[in-house]
């Protein structure tokens, strides 16, 4: 018996197993991580750790849609698109806050110099972020309505293709060894990130009827990557 | 020429500052002390009183005076594990 007629035997088992992974790493990266910020109050660890909030909240609807699936349970289809929709604005906005903890340093050097100009750019991250938002959820309500994953994916995918190039400068720019490594881990979870996004995108617009069975590969490494992260981030806060 | 300190290191001077003057230190010797324009020193007590890491109370005269609240001496103790985190993850 092959791994996805496995999969498809204990559906149930499978849903709640990797749900439960990606769910429990996502939030201890968040604790782990929004302990440093109550500290610290440093603008880049909050946009890092609110990225990891909302990766747990949108696998965690992500899990609800798939024991709804499995179960058959009759929710109605506005119920169950609007969880959808809710698991495509966590997951939109969580790749924006990713892709944001990485650049807003070089945004706010550019332009702030004095403390007026600093003050200024605090109120312009703000409008930054509340757009950021509001673009995650046109992108979520438009992609189910639409019906086509294309309005969720390519944005998602440029995004990590952003952030995989400024991850890898940072990695090629470390100097300490620990750095070098953590920032290494980081690049490779960015760029497995994106495969399994990738693979996710080409089998639901392109390969529909055997895309099931390339599900479990593309499942595999988004665990992997949430996995990678979590590692990373107890590497960070000495916690391992 | 000088390099400009980032945001969490001007908060570590700062403190560090107040924790090294004893119990208690006035708003013109921090200033003097903390390399800063007044306006930038302004907004950053104004911040660092915000964030409650900082205490502002009166001295025995009645003068203003400002004092290292726990919040402000954990920030010193986990000071590096944030600057390496942030240094990490290039944040």
């Amino acid at each position: 018996m092959g791994l996805y007629e496995l999969a498809v035997q204990n559906a149930l088992l499978y849903v709640l197993i990797q749900g439960i992974i990606i769910v429990a790493s996502s939030t201890l990266a968040y604790f782990y991580i929004r302990q440093l910020y109550n500290i610290s109050q440093h603008r880049g660890i909050k946009y890092f750790s609110n990225s990891f909030l909302f990766f747990a909240l949108g696998f965690f609807l992500s899990t609800i849609l798939g024991i709804i699936t499995v179960l058959k349970i009759p929710t109605g289809q506005v119920i169950f698109q609007f969880l959808a929709a809710g698991f495509y604005y966590c997951l939109t906005i969580a790749a924006f806050y990713l892709l944001f903890s990485l650049v807003w340093k070089r945004i706010e050097d550019k332009i702030a110099s004095d403390s007026q100009t600093i003050q200024k750019s605090r109120t312009m991250f703000q409008l930054i972020v509340a757009g950021l938002h509001a673009l995650a959820v046109i992108i979520g309500v438009t992609s189910i309505l639409a019906g086509s994953a294309s309005i969720l994916f390519v944005p998602v995918l440029l995004i990590l293709l952003a952030a995989i190039k400024i991850s890898y400068s940072n990695y090629k720019s470390a100097e300490k060894k620990k750095t070098a490594q953590i920032r290494q881990l980081f690049f490779i979870s960015m760029l497995f990130g994106f495969i399994g996004f990738l693979v996710n995108f080409v089998g639901v617009e392109f390969l529909i009827d055997s895309f099931p069975k390339f599900m479990i590969y593309q499942d595999a490494i988004t665990v992997l990557v949430f996995l990678l992260l979590l590692f990373g981030i107890l590497r960070g806060t000495n916690k391992w | 020429m000088v390099k400009k300190r980032e945001r969490l290191e001007v908060i570590r001077d700062i403190l560090s500052v107040i924790r090294d003057s004893g119990k208690m230190i006035r708003p013109t010797r921090l200033l003097y002390s903390s390399n800063l324009s007044p306006q930038m020193f302004k907004d950053y007590m104004k911040e660092l009183i915000s964030k409650e890491l900082v205490v502002e109370i009166e001295d025995k005269t009645g003068k203003k005076a400002f004092v290292l609240s726990n919040k402000g001496f954990e920030f010193l103790e986990k000071y590096r594990l944030i600057e390496e985190f942030v240094e990490n993850f290039g944040l």
